[in-house]
């Protein structure tokens, strides 16, 4: 995977991240990373390894302290209607209403004068994709954790950004809610296919949801694997989590990511017994 | 305000369609729960009087009524009140004028922030009654030393405020507008603004009420019009009622601005009012 080559859109070498406080700790060392042309890719690791520096460093909102990321060949600098970022908390503006949310990226200079009716066009389509449909005028405080969080990936899609990046953005949804989210993000990403980088730690979403996963290990984290899903699309209906092929994918990702979790500070052996449990 | 009181336990065992006398008594009692303190207070003020029986040490609530009357009747409360009025309204402007721009570019920009910032630490503290004597020397006895002592004492709040409205804008919603391309002017009034505007609006609530504070007693040093000067003039000729008369119409005017900006803020910033009531369901 050596070089770029034209399936690959963002390519990330040696991205580092080193913090200098008392002492200087490394927190990202040397990322290699493809992502390639409308791929969803799952970033996973265990906590503090590192994953949402990376996906803050690919946004532009972080700056790597080595290495470097281009995308389509060009390297990146600072954040650009390029990459699209959904947030783990919600980031929408409370003091405008799911319409304006969604609309808010097309009514910048930056979107190069569209006109009013253009705007309400693609909002209105975003707000039927996202099925946020009787909702356009609510206020953020007066939708759900999983409204809001349509909210926000319509608000994010709305800017049609090359990369969607997204940092566990299911992560404070209660289970039921992110089971519903995940299925309609597969859908989303199935109906337009955009390249999306995903940080996640939970390995059952991220088989359900990518092309690949690829696994981080903790401090300073790296890419130590990348676990390719071959799961047939479209799944957003029909993918079960007790397909063979599935648990076979989460046995293996789960061996993967023990080592590291054992090694972690704040693993408690003696309560990690999913794994055992899974085995036959 | 408005929606605290709403959960009184006295009142909510009652259901608002029952219709016999009891309910709809209580339901009366229940609407002017805001007033009883002052009605009480007003009692035992005239109580007092009464057994003091020393009008110039406290004079009967409904003699001050009466002298306000009068004074409001011969024009000399409306002339004093509006002297005063005009006063801290043209000095509270100027403080906003100030404070605001100054807040938002302080609180924006490090530069301004590292420049400005020990002027504002140490001035700030200056008690700002302090400076009439020299306001007075510099600019007379005139409406411009008044003027300007009002703006010197409201602009500290509302800087400060300002300043803490904008520093406190939440990251995720600056970074969120930069990946999608947002320009610093954008920016600035996309984003900031609307963010930051409900500490503002406290800015200018602590602005307005230090501004009525500072004129009244410049006006007692050097002026020969406005409430200050009247109460101490009622002083001066023992004519305690004028002093509360006074007071009295400093009161009502203060509580009239103070709800007008109130207003103002939760219709702009309604948004921000909703996010405390939902902090406040959840815990």
């Amino acid at each position: 995977m050596a070089g770029p080559s034209d399936s690959v859109i963002i390519s990330a070498r040696g991205v580092g991240k080193a913090f200098s406080r008392r002492d200087v700790v490394t927190a990202l060392a040397g990322v290699d990373l493809d992502i390639r042309r409308s791929e969803f890719l799952c970033l996973i690791g265990p906590s503090g390894c590192g994953k949402s520096t990376f996906l803050y460093i690919v946004a532009g909102l972080v700056s790597a302290t080595s290495g470097e990321l281009t995308l389509d060949g060009r390297p990146m600098r600072g954040p650009s209607r390029d990459r699209g970022l959904i947030f783990q908390e919600d980031a929408l503006y409370p003091w405008l209403s799911v319409f304006d949310n969604i609309a808010f990226g097309l009514r910048l200079r930056a979107a190069r004068a569209r006109s009013r009716e253009e705007i309400a066009a693609s909002v209105a389509a975003l707000i039927r994709l996202v099925g946020l449909q009787g909702f356009e005028l609510r206020v953020p405080t007066e939708l759900s954790g999983g409204m809001k969080q349509r909210t926000a990936i319509a608000a994010c899609l709305a800017t049609e950004p090359k990369v969607l990046l997204m940092d566990e953005p299911f992560g404070a949804l209660d289970a039921q809610t992110r089971g519903i989210l995940q299925r309609e993000l597969l859908r989303i990403h199935e109906t337009v296919g955009r390249t999306t980088l995903f940080v996640t730690h939970d390995i059952r979403e991220a088989i359900l949801l990518s092309d690949r996963v690829a696994v981080m290990s903790a401090r300073p984290g790296t890419i130590k694997a990348i676990v390719d899903v071959d799961l047939p699309r479209p799944r957003w209906r029909s993918l079960q989590e007790q397909d063979p092929a599935f648990l076979r994918l989460e046995r293996h990702l789960h061996g993967l990511l023990d080592d590291d979790i054992y090694n972690s500070s704040d693993a408690v052996p003696a309560l990690d017994t999913a794994t055992s449990l899974a085995e036959p | 305000m408005k929606a605290g009181p709403k959960s009184a336990p006295a009142i909510r065992s009652v259901p608002p369609e029952a219709d016999d006398v009891v309910s709809r008594f209580l339901r009366l009692c229940h609407r002017f729960r805001r007033v009883y303190s002052i009605v009480l207070l007003l009692l035992a003020w005239e109580v007092f009087a009464f057994a003091i029986n020393d009008p110039l040490f406290l004079p009967s609530f409904i003699a001050v009524l009466k002298m306000a009357w009068s004074m409001l009747q011969s024009g000399q409360l409306i002339v004093d009140a509006s002297a005063s009025l005009q006063r801290s309204l043209i000095g509270f402007a100027f403080a906003m004028a100030v404070g605001v721009p100054l807040g938002i570019l302080m609180g924006w920009f490090r530069q301004w922030d590292d420049f400005w910032g020990s002027i504002v630490s140490l001035s700030n503290p200056i008690p700002k009654i302090g400076l009439v004597p020299l306001f007075v020397l510099w600019f007379g006895i005139g409406e411009l030393s008044k003027v300007a002592v009002i703006a010197a004492g409201g602009f500290f709040p509302i800087l400060i405020n300002v300043y803490n409205g904008v520093r406190g804008v939440n990251p995720i919603w600056i970074w969120r507008a930069r990946t999608v391309g947002i320009s610093e002017t954008e920016i600035l009034f996309k984003v900031i603004l609307p963010a930051a505007l409900p500490a503002m609006f406290t800015g200018a609530r602590l602005g307005m009420a230090l501004a009525w504070v500072i004129l009244i007693a410049a006006e007692m040093v050097a002026a020969r019009s406005g409430l200050g000067f009247r109460i101490l003039y009622g002083q001066q000729m023992f004519e305690t009622e004028v002093v509360f008369a006074g007071l009295l119409t400093i009161s009502l005017l203060g509580f009239l601005f103070d709800r007008v900006i109130q207003a103002l803020s939760q219709k702009t910033c309604s948004w921000y009012f909703r996010l405390g009531h939902q902090a406040q369901a959840e815990t």
